[in-house]
């Protein structure tokens, strides 16, 4: 029996038109957020670039690091996750390696008390009732720049902060999870829906 | 899968009342079932679903059997609503018709579900509360409780195209006059996530009824599940 081998770029193609016809399916009436769609598979470091090995090796990290290579709309991009004094770690970096940004899980209360408030200004203006479930402080910018800011002495080069903020929303047509982006002053940027895979195995 | 994950898979399977087996009676058979969730307006959904066994062999464990014809047992249909609460919570109503040789059994069934996204796996808790008339039997009344989880083998949730695993765990209590039991059913499954709207399961339900007296049951099911979400 013959077997069809698939070339790479149409197993991407299909791998595309399943994230669409997830989209089709799954998009509710909540038409001014965009749909959060990611699918993620964990990798070998083998499999990753050299000048993103490199990047994190720089880090010194004495834990363990996961690889995940991410597939969204937007594209493919490879993350590392870990654990850095005491807080959970994203760095991500392109198909070629390069350093996209760096995510640092950290609590709603450490966040300057001004970002907060103009962070609780947009969440009271888009939701009935809402919940800060995750906070991540976003580092991006030159790779040599993030290198320093992760170091012990840190860095006074310019680099980019934002804040990306996963929020349990309760708006007229229901509640969902959101994914904000905010600046390092609080204002909006853009935000996301999350969309939830289907669950009816675990609740019949 | 992570080592942590197998030590949870391992003493699930450790808690398999071996010990149990002596002379209890036994079934083997085949739980093919089919469940179609319709999602409506306002956060409504209907859930239907059909399930049957077919019985494969029973018997008496320590005992010489005779072994038993593949045969027919019954066929379930449910009719479920639910109304979704908050981000992950489901209250549900329904009815179920089970077709048992000569007999139509029925059934009325109330539910609470809720299911947890965590950062590397799903939990659902499901209360359910379900009250059975039949005419050859007195009414059962029966409140259950069922822990499950869905554990990606990749990443740290299932997508499309992707296995996992799916590991239940339920208690079910009953009153029928005046008798009561205690039935606890150990489900771990393999699950194949087909399309958004599609999955497929193959794998255990083992349950086990009476096992403080003498009455002792065990029940092998092999089940096979498709879900499907409209």
């Amino acid at each position: 029996m013959t077997r069809r081998k698939f070339k790479y770029g149409q197993m991407k193609c299909v791998r595309y038109a399943v994230i669409l016809t997830f989209l089709l399916f799954t998009s509710g009436s909540c038409l001014s957020a965009q749909h959060k769609y990611e699918k993620e598979s964990r990798i070998k470091s083998s499999e990753v670039p050299s000048s993103a090995l490199q990047f994190i090796e720089k880090l010194n990290i004495n834990r363990k690091i996961k690889w995940y290579l991410e597939e969204s709309l937007e594209g493919e991009s490879y993350e590392a996750k870990f654990k850095m004094n005491g807080k959970k770690h994203s760095v991500e970096f392109d198909r070629s390696g390069m350093l996209q940004d760096v995510e640092i899980k950290i609590k709603t209360k450490s966040m300057p008390s001004q970002v907060k408030s103009s962070i609780k200004q947009t969440l009271d203006a888009d939701c009935k009732k809402h919940k800060i479930c995750k906070v991540q402080k976003q580092y991006s910018g030159d790779a040599n720049i993030i290198l320093e800011l992760m170091g012990k002495k840190g860095t006074s080069r310019p680099y980019i902060t934002r804040y990306e903020i996963t929020v349990k929303c309760k708006k007229e047509e229901g509640t969902s999870l959101y994914e904000y982006l905010f600046d390092d002053q609080g204002k909006f940027i853009q935000v996301a829906k999350i969309v939830i895979n289907n669950t009816s195995n675990l609740e019949y | 899968m992570s080592t942590k994950r197998l030590k949870i898979l391992t003493t699930l399977c450790c808690l398999f009342p071996c010990f149990l087996i002596g002379q209890a009676d036994y079934l083997v058979g085949l739980l093919p079932t089919v469940n179609l969730n319709y999602k409506l307006d306002n956060n409504w959904s209907l859930n239907s679903k059909v399930e049957s066994r077919g019985l494969l062999e029973e018997g008496t464990f320590g005992l010489e059997n005779q072994g038993s014809d593949v045969s027919y047992i019954l066929t379930d249909f449910s009719l479920i609503a639910a109304k979704k609460f908050g981000l992950a919570s489901k209250i549900s109503a329904g009815y179920l018709s089970r077709f048992r040789e000569d007999e139509i059994v029925h059934r009325l069934i109330q539910q609470y579900t809720v299911v947890q996204q965590l950062p590397t796996y799903r939990l659902s808790h499901r209360v359910v509360a379900d009250q059975t008339f039949s005419p050859s039997e007195s009414p059962e009344f029966r409140l259950r409780y069922r822990i499950a989880s869905e554990l990606p083998f990749e990443g740290q949730s299932t997508d499309p195209s992707e296995f996992y695993l799916k590991l239940g765990n339920e208690y079910l209590g009953s009153v029928q006059g005046s008798d009561y039991d205690l039935e606890i059913r150990l489900v771990p499954m393999l699950g194949y996530y087909i399309s958004p709207n599609q999955k497929a399961e193959l794998g255990l339900d083992y349950r086990v009824r009476s096992f403080l007296t003498s009455d002792t049951r065990h029940t092998f099911w092999m089940s096979m599940n498709w879900y499907i979400s409209i």
